[in-house]
């Protein structure tokens, strides 16, 4: 440890180092220095903006990629210095006042009002240092977020003194190796910035002094490169800046080189204080600006009309580029809002690209996009981008739809296929209080409606498998006979039937499919004699789908004499005149309860009835009151126990059938 | 409390400088970090509550940390020569003083941050997360692998040099 320390202790900035740097500070923090030392000279700036700055006597400031507002400063001076004459005064002027600002009140108020400031805290059980115990929080300067920060207003301040120059950012990548561009704001990590690429400005004032930045990414191949922009809000590469980004590794000096643009006219940007948004971006567009952005400003010291201007980024009278970005400060009051997920139910088996949307009132406040999704809420995917919705990937199941608001609001969802007009249905209402995170829906959901808009867009043809037709056979239905589906007068689906569609149930499911907007004739040839009967139609109704808003377990006793467990039964749960479950037994030996996956919508009347192929009838079990949404099933007046051992007990034996 | 140029340099610019030299392995952008951290403060020391010289030793030692975590992730940084034997002269090493820098200086910079703070600054471990902005448990397992790793890396000299 000792050896640790020792080596450690010898690490020191000698006698030299720290007079240099005392000087420099003395040089930027006269106020600072004691007295007999406040006299070292500052950068002065003169009338004419010209810029002096001593370094004879050891004065250093040093360019950095990535560092604080100073140090950002101090790169753009010796950036300046690399321009022409002309230009680098301006800069300088420009930089220096904006290295004061900073200095001295704008970035540091951002500092110490930063969210993710580091604290330094004591841990609980420190028995000394009572002065660390007691430290405040104290902010961070090389926060990241403050970092980029200080990066985007630096950089902004260089590429507004370029644009006002009539300077460009152009765009040949004069080397022969891809630039990886970072950027900051959303992670990402491009990698195919070529010279044909684009760049946002956004991007390019970040990349000047990220930690990935374009003189990074080049450092460790390329000598050089020269960039061109494309503006956010426009088609093509504008020339208007170029620069030539350069580093030396061999050097300490990042420099950037800058030629002028004579293609280019900056125009002089219009007072729109006071004027109200839309005059604002009216006349700003007479005079050529076209990216415009708004922010709005709220607070009680805002000495403006309410509705107007206060305060416009690009100064009135001074000369931009008209591709430059212009945001409008707008006093109103921001109302909180808040975000909430409500749960849509999307019909089992549907299927087919529609957009999905939700309106306040006339005001649309979300759309979805099924390939968009971004987290999943109690198994459904929430959406939360415009586009559409393959509804297919939430058939029977339901879709999270993201909406922000405030207060207690009616939100309608609306479907449509965008791209055929006329075609949106509303599709149900719900309830919503944004504050209290609480969405119910109100009134049925228009299930035909979207149906409809299936079968109108040819989307939904063969879909609803939950809700293929069931034909319930005739009793003498038997194996051999042939079932056959007529469409207008055409025989579309013929199935000569075999024990296993007769065995156990009356019930029989085809596997056809079914068009929509027709009608079938079902009929059935029997094996035996030939001869072939209407058996009933099958229509669209019989894959009407079924809102599969939640799914219960349907849980019912069964009891039945022991002697009459050997038969065949299907227990069918049916709703309205859909049959919405099934279960087959062979045999009911040791069944004592059934339980039955059921799905519905809201509060639901559900008959269970059991049907006897060998009866060939059925009978009405019980009758359950289902709530879905409460999860609550209430039994209406007992099970019919003895009505169903009678139907099995009455079964004709084959016994008696000879005596017969 | 706020304090003169003088006095910040005599009392911390050595601790930055050592910290910076420390948590980069030995390189002469220490002396850039020491000017880069001093200008930050002075910069905004107005806003900030500095409440004692050992606050204030604790905020510069944290902000020299994240400024050096900011020039390790810089391209520049990586085609920079690390700790060679010219230091040696400078700081008037022994071979075996060398052999210890090389060896802190061959630690993953998360283990070498701690290793400065625990065995100069000699920082309670709580302190050290403090500082370092990592829970403490964190703080612990780190050194206690430094020492291990270091244990390894110095096994020439045995007995003679407890970690």
């Amino acid at each position: 440890m000792s050896e640790i320390k020792n080596s450690y202790d010898r690490i020191a900035m000698n006698a030299a180092q720290k007079s240099a740097l005392k000087t420099t500070l003395y040089k930027n923090f006269p106020q600072y220095a004691d007295d007999d030392k406040g006299r070292a000279e500052v950068i002065i700036m003169n009338k004419e903006n010209n810029i002096s700055v001593n370094n004879s006597d050891g004065a250093k400031i040093k360019s950095r990629k990535r560092a604080g507002s100073i140090v950002a400063a101090a790169a753009a001076l010796v950036i300046a210095g690399s321009m022409g004459a002309r230009i680098a005064q301006v800069k300088m002027a420009g930089m220096q006042d904006e290295y004061k600002k900073m200095a001295e009140s704008g970035n540091n108020e951002d500092v110490l009002n930063g969210n993710d400031t580091d604290e330094v805290t004591a841990a609980e059980d420190v028995d000394s240092s009572d002065d660390y115990n007691e430290w405040k929080e104290l902010p961070d300067p090389y926060n990241d977020e403050r970092d980029a920060q200080y990066i985007f207003a630096s950089a902004e301040m260089l590429l507004e003194k370029f644009t006002e120059q009539g300077l460009t950012v152009s765009t040949d990548t004069v080397s022969s190796r891809e630039v990886e561009f970072y950027d900051h704001k959303y992670g990402d990590l491009h990698t195919d910035f070529t010279s044909d690429g684009v760049i946002s400005s956004d991007e390019f004032l970040r990349s000047l002094y990220d930690e990935n930045d374009i003189a990074a990414s080049l450092g460790d191949y390329d000598s050089y490169a020269v960039f061109e922009v494309q503006f956010e809000g426009t088609d093509k590469a504008e020339k208007v800046a170029k620069v030539t980004v350069a580093e030396s590794f061999t050097g300490e000096m990042k420099r950037f080189e800058c030629t002028e643009n004579p293609d280019i006219e900056p125009v002089e940007v219009p007072d729109v204080i006071g004027l109200t948004y839309d005059e604002a971006v009216k006349k700003l567009n007479e005079a050529g600006f076209e990216n415009i952005n708004m922010v709005h400003m709220a607070g009680g010291d805002i000495d403006a009309p309410y509705d107007t201007i206060v305060r416009q980024s690009a100064e009135s009278g001074s000369k931009k580029l008209t591709s430059q970005n212009i945001t409008l400060f707008v006093y109103k009051e921001v109302e909180t809002v808040y975000e909430t997920t409500i749960m849509l139910p999307i019909p089992g088996g549907a299927f087919g690209e529609f957009a999905v949307e939700c309106y306040q009132g006339d005001e649309r406040i979300g759309s979805f996009d099924a390939d968009q999704e971004q987290t999943i809420i109690d198994g459904a995917p929430v959406l939360n981008y415009d586009g559409k919705i393959d509804l297919s990937k939430y058939a029977g199941s339901h879709a999270g739809l993201v909406i922000k608001s405030n207060g207690k609001q009616e939100i309608t969802v609306r479907i449509k296929d965008p791209e055929i007009s006329d075609s949106e249905i509303e599709y149900c209402t719900f309830e919503v209080d944004f504050e209290e995170q609480t969405a119910e829906m109100k009134g049925d959901v228009n299930t035909d409606g979207l149906i409809a808009l299936c079968k109108k867009h040819d989307k939904m043809m063969h879909s609803f498998d939950a809700d293929k037709p069931l034909i319930v056979l005739p009793d003498d239905a038997a194996a051999g006979d042939v079932l056959t589906a007529y469409r207008d007068g055409n025989a579309e689906y013929e199935k000569t039937l075999e024990d296993g569609d007769i065995d156990g149930s009356d019930l029989f499911t085809p596997d056809m499919q079914i068009s929509d907007d027709a009608k079938y004739t079902i009929r059935l040839k029997s094996a035996e004699t030939g001869e072939e009967r209407d058996i009933g139609e099958l229509g669209s109704d019989f894959y009407r789908s079924i809102i599969k808003e939640k799914q219960i377990g349907l849980d019912f006793p069964v009891s039945i004499d022991k002697d009459l467990q050997d038969h065949p039964v299907t227990f069918a749960a049916v709703s309205g005149d859909n049959i919405i479950s099934i279960k087959k037994y062979n045999t009911l030996e040791d069944v004592n309860s059934v339980v039955m996956d059921i799905n519905g919508n809201n509060e639901e009347w559900v008959e269970i009835r059991v049907y006897s192929p060998e009866a060939g009838t059925y009978i009405k079990y019980g009758d359950f009151d289902v709530d879905f949404n409460e999860s609550v099933v209430t039994l209406i007046d007992g099970l019919n126990t003895e009505e169903l051992n009678d139907m099995l007990r009455n079964i004709p034996q084959v016994d008696d059938v000879i005596l017969g | 409390m706020v304090y003169s140029i003088d006095e910040v340099v005599d009392r911390y610019a050595d601790h930055i400088y050592r910290a910076a030299y420390a948590y980069l392995g030995g390189s002469g952008d220490a002396e850039d970090v020491v000017s880069d951290v001093l200008m930050k403060y002075f910069s905004m020391c107005e806003m900030l509550d500095i409440e004692s010289d050992e606050h204030l030793k604790a905020w510069l030692l944290r902000v020299t940390i994240n400024r050096c975590k900011d020039i390790l992730k810089s391209a520049r940084w990586k085609r920079t020569e690390v700790l060679t034997d010219t230091h040696k002269a400078d700081f008037g090493w022994s071979e075996r003083e060398l052999d210890v820098q090389k060896a802190l200086g061959s630690l993953s910079e998360k283990y070498r941050a701690v290793v400065y703070l625990y065995y100069y600054e000699e920082y309670k471990t709580e302190e050290i997360a403090g500082i370092l902005g990592l829970p403490k448990g964190t703080v612990v397992s780190r050194l206690d692998r430094a020492r291990k790793q270091l244990r390894e890396l110095l096994a020439d000299y045995g007995e003679e040099m407890s970690v």
